[in-house]
C-alpha cells in the first residue's frame, strides 16, 4: 500500500539494521520530515566525517522521490558548498519506487566515493576537483574535519594542531584557516601577517 | 469494434472479429474514412480536422504497422512512438535490426502466442508475491506485472501508473516502477488499473504525442480550440476557419505561431529576438511620442484606422509617422510615402560607430514602430469584431435588410484584421530585405504601401456610423483588397522576381 505505511515499514526496518552506516530519524509525529545520517566512507576525503542530511518525503512518496539536502557542510562537486542542494539523478528523474530511503542514502555514500565533476553541482568545487586535485583533497578534507565531526568529538582538526604548534593561538588558527577555506600556506601567511 | 473501444483505443480481443470496423470495413465507411483522413494532403493544401478523426488516423497507422510486422497493436503503437510515428522510419529500422529497436523501446521481454494481433501476454505468477514497493506479500492474484515479469500488488501499481498520469504527457512513456528496468508497461495493465478518468487522460496524452510528433499536424494554437490542422509540406500559413468550426485562428503550421507571411519563419524567430533586446528603447519612443505632433496633447488611439485627429486642436495627422494627413490622402495627389525608411534624413558621411549604431537603430525603430502601429491595430480590429454583430443589427433596422444582407460588415471587419496582420508581417520581411536589392525594395515598399492605403480605407470605412455607411462601396473595397492581399503575399513569396499584377484602380475615397 502507497501511504505513510511503507515509510513506517522503512523506518522500523532501519532500526534493526545498526551496520549499514545509515540512520534515519522522524522529525515530528508526521513523518514528512526526516533527518539522516550517513558516515564517510573509508580511503576518500570524507572519511571519518559524520553527515546529516535532511529529507523531506512528498506526498506523492515512494511515487515521488524524497527531496534531501546536506546539513552539514560538504566539499564536493556534486553537492552545493552553500547550500547543500545535491545533484544526484536517482533523486530526480531516475526515481524508482522500488528504491527506499535506507538505498537513496547509501546513493550519497557512493556519490562521496565517485564525485561526477561533469555534471556539477557546484561549479567552483568541480573545477577545483579538476584543475588541481591536491588542493582539492586538502579543502575537502579540512571541511570533513571542521564541519563534519561526529557528535561528541571536541579534538581539533589536524590543521588546527600543526598551526597551533606554530605558536598561534587557537582561535585565531581556527578563524585563519577557515578564512583561508582549509590552504594552511595562505592561513599561516594571514596569521604572520596579522 | 464497438464505439466505446474506439473512443478509448483499447486493444481488445474480441476486436478481431466482425465487428471490427478496421477489418471489415463497408465501402461507404471507407469512403466516409477517406473523406476524414485522405492518405495524402496535396502540397500547399491543408485540412481541418476534429480530435476524433485524427485519433480513427493514429490507430489505422498502428493497425497498419500491426500486420505489417507481424506484432500486436499494443506493440505496434510503442514502436511508432518510439520512431516519432513515421511507418518508414520504423519499418526500415525494425527490418535492419529489429531486437535492437525492440530492446530500444522496452519491449525486449514482451511476448505474444503467434498471429496475436491485439494485445502482449501478460505473465501470471502463482502462491504469493513480495511487493516490491509496499514489501506486503500478497496473493498472486491481487499482483501485476509488466512482461519483465516485476511484480508489484493492484494498489502500488495503480498508484504508481495514477502518479505517472498526473505528471503529465510523459507518461505514455513510462517503463515498469523496478528500478533500471525499462520495460514498457503494456496499455492492458493500464487498463485494468487507472479508472475511467485517468484512462481517459493517458488516452489524451497518446493522442496528443501522435499529434506532436508527426510532422504534417499541429493543434490549432487558438486558447480552448481542440482542432487539428493536417497540412502539406509546401504549406505554412493556415486558417482555423469558423465556418469549419473552428475558432478563426490564423497560424503558422510551420513554427506554431501567429500567419505571419510574407515574413519566413527564421525571419519571425530573429526578429521576435531582435524586440526583445531593444524592448526597452522602443517601448521608450513609443511612450514618448504618443502626443499630437502639433500641440502635444496626449492622444489616445480609440479607433483602428491610422488617420488620427486632435481632440485639441483638430490636427489631422498618420499614427504611424506621425506627419501630415494631408500628404498622405490620394485626393491632395500625394502618397502615401509613410512605410519608407529614408536613410538620407540621417547624414550618411558620418562613420563614426555611435553614427553607425544610431542610424542602425533609426532604422528598426522604423519598421518597430510600423510593425507596432499595425499590431495594434490589428488588436484593435479583433475586439471591434464583438461589436460589428451588434452594428449588424443595428444596420438591419435602419436599412429593413435581411441578416444575410448585412453580412458584409462582418466580411469587411474580418478583411481588415487579415491585412493588419499580413502588414504587420511586411516590416519584419522589410527590415529583412537586403537593402542592396534595390529594384526588390522599390517593388515590395510599393505593394506595402498600396495595401495600406486600401486597409486603411477599408477600416475607415468600417467604423463610420451606421447610417452613414455605403453597403456597396465596402463591399466593392473588402473585394478589391482581398484580391490585392493575395496577390502581394503571392508575389513577395515568388521572390518578387516575376512580376505582380498592377494594384487594380484606386477606388473612390472614403468621406
Ligand atoms: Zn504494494
Ligand atoms: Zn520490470
Ligand atoms: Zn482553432
Ligand atoms: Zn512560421
Ligand atoms: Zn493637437
Ligand atoms: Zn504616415
Amino acid at each position: 500500500m502507497a501511504d505513510r505505511g511503507r515509510l513506517k515499514k522503512e523506518l522500523s526496518e532501519l532500526q534493526k539494521d545498526t551496520n549499514a552506516g545509515v540512520t534515519v530519524t522522524p522529525k515530528g509525529d508526521q513523518l514528512t520530515e526526516l533527518e539522516g545520517t550517513i558516515t564517510g566512507p573509508d580511503d576518500t576525503p570524507y572519511a571519518g566525517g559524520f553527515y546529516r542530511i535532511s529529507i523531506s518525503i512528498p506526498s506523492g512518496y515512494p511515487f515521488e522521490p524524497p527531496k534531501m539536502k546536506f546539513l552539514t557542510k560538504v566539499w564536493h562537486p556534486n553537492i552545493s558548498s552553500q547550500t547543500g542542494a545535491i545533484c544526484l539523478d536517482i533523486l530526480k528523474d531516475q526515481w524508482s519506487p522500488a528504491l527506499t530511503i535506507k538505498t537513496a542514502l547509501l546513493s550519497l555514500q557512493a556519490l562521496l566515493c565517485a564525485p561526477e565533476p561533469d555534471d556539477p553541482q557546484d561549479a567552483q568545487v568541480a573545477q577545483m576537483y579538476q584543475r588541481d586535485p591536491e588542493q582539492f583533497k586538502q579543502t575537502a578534507t579540512f571541511w570533513t574535519e571542521t564541519y563534519a565531526r561526529p557528535p561528541g568529538d571536541e579534538s581539533d582538526s589536524q590543521a588546527v594542531t600543526k598551526l597551533m604548534e606554530m605558536g598561534f593561538g587557537r582561535d585565531a588558527c581556527v578563524k585563519a584557516l577557515q578564512d583561508a577555506n582549509g590552504d594552511e600556506t595562505e592561513a599561516i601567511n594571514a596569521l604572520l601577517s596579522g | 469494434m464497438s464505439d466505446s473501444e474506439d473512443e478509448q483505443y483499447i486493444y481488445s480481443d474480441e476486436e478481431d472479429g466482425d465487428g471490427d470496423a478496421f477489418m471489415a470495413e463497408s465501402p461507404s465507411a471507407k469512403k466516409a474514412r477517406d473523406e476524414t483522413h485522405p492518405a495524402r494532403v496535396e502540397d500547399g493544401a491543408y485540412v481541418l480536422m476534429g480530435a476524433d478523426d485524427v485519433a480513427k488516423m493514429m490507430l489505422a497507422k498502428v493497425k497498419q504497422i500491426s500486420e505489417l510486422l507481424d506484432v500486436p497493436r499494443d506493440c505496434a503503437e510503442v514502436l511508432l512512438r518510439e520512431k516519432g510515428w513515421s511507418p518508414e522510419r520504423l519499418t526500415e529500422q525494425y527490418w535492419a535490426d529489429g531486437e535492437k529497436l525492440r530492446k530500444a523501446a522496452g519491449l525486449e521481454t514482451w511476448t505474444w502466442p503467434d498471429g496475436e494481433r491485439s494485445s502482449v501476454t501478460l505473465p501470471q505468477a502463482s502462491g504469493t508475491v513480495t511487493c516490491r514497493i509496499c514489501f506486503d506479500e500478497v496473493p498472486a492474484d491481487k499482483a501485476r506485472a509488466a512482461p519483465c515479469g516485476h511484480s508489484f500488488c493492484d494498489e502500488c501499481y495503480a498508484g504508481y501508473l495514477d502518479n505517472a498520469v498526473q505528471e503529465g504527457a510523459g507518461c505514455v512513456l513510462a517503463p515498469c516502477p523496478e528500478q533500471e528496468c525499462a520495460t514498457s508497461v503494456p496499455l492492458k495493465l493500464w487498463e485494468q488499473l487507472l479508472d475511467q478518468e485517468r484512462f481517459e487522460r493517458l488516452r489524451r496524452f497518446r493522442l496528443e504525442n501522435f499529434v506532436t510528433s508527426s510532422k504534417d499536424l499541429r493543434w490549432c494554437p487558438g486558447a480552448g480550440c481542440d482542432k487539428i490542422v493536417r497540412s502539406g509540406a509546401a504549406c505554412t500559413s493556415v486558417k482555423c476557419t469558423v465556418a469549419n468550426g473552428g475558432c478563426g485562428a490564423a497560424f503558422c503550421v510551420r513554427c506554431g505561431e501567429e500567419a505571419h507571411q510574407p515574413a519566413g519563419c527564421p525571419a519571425l524567430a530573429e526578429w521576435a529576438e531582435k524586440c526583445q533586446n531593444e524592448s526597452e528603447t522602443a517601448n521608450w519612443i513609443l511612450a514618448n511620442t504618443k502626443r499630437c505632433p502639433k500641440c502635444q496633447t496626449r492622444i489616445e488611439k480609440n479607433q483602428g484606422c491610422n488617420h488620427m485627429s486632435c481632440s485639441q486642436c483638430k490636427y489631422e495627422f498618420c499614427w504611424m509617422c506621425m506627419g501630415d494627413w494631408a500628404e498622405h490622402g490620394a485626393t491632395t495627389g500625394g502618397f502615401y510615402k509613410c512605410n519608407r525608411f529614408d536613410p538620407s534624413k540621417d547624414n550618411e558621411d558620418d562613420q563614426s560607430d555611435t553614427a553607425k549604431a544610431k542610424r542602425e537603430l533609426d532604422r528598426y525603430l522604423h519598421y518597430y514602430k510600423r510593425y507596432h502601429g499595425h499590431d495594434q491595430a490589428q488588436k484593435f480590429a479583433t475586439k471591434q469584431l464583438e461589436a460589428t454583430e451588434k452594428r449588424m443589427m443595428e444596420l438591419q433596422e435602419t436599412t429593413s435588410g435581411s441578416w444575410i444582407d448585412v453580412q458584409f460588415l462582418k466580411a469587411a471587419n474580418e478583411m481588415v484584421i487579415d491585412c493588419r496582420r499580413v502588414l504587420k508581417y511586411t516590416y519584419v520581411f522589410g527590415y529583412y530585405l537586403d537593402p542592396k536589392k534595390n529594384k526588390m525594395k522599390e517593388l515590395f515598399e510599393n505593394l506595402q504601401e498600396h495595401l495600406e492605403k486600401f486597409t486603411e480605407q477599408l477600416s475607415e470605412m468600417t467604423e463610420l456610423p451606421v447610417d452613414q455607411m455605403d453597403r456597396t462601396e465596402i463591399v466593392n473595397v473588402t473585394r478589391v483588397t482581398e484580391s490585392f492581399l493575395v496577390n502581394l503575399i503571392k508575389g513577395t513569396e515568388s521572390g518578387l522576381d516575376v512580376p505582380v499584377e498592377p494594384p487594380p484602380a484606386p477606388v473612390a475615397a472614403a468621406k
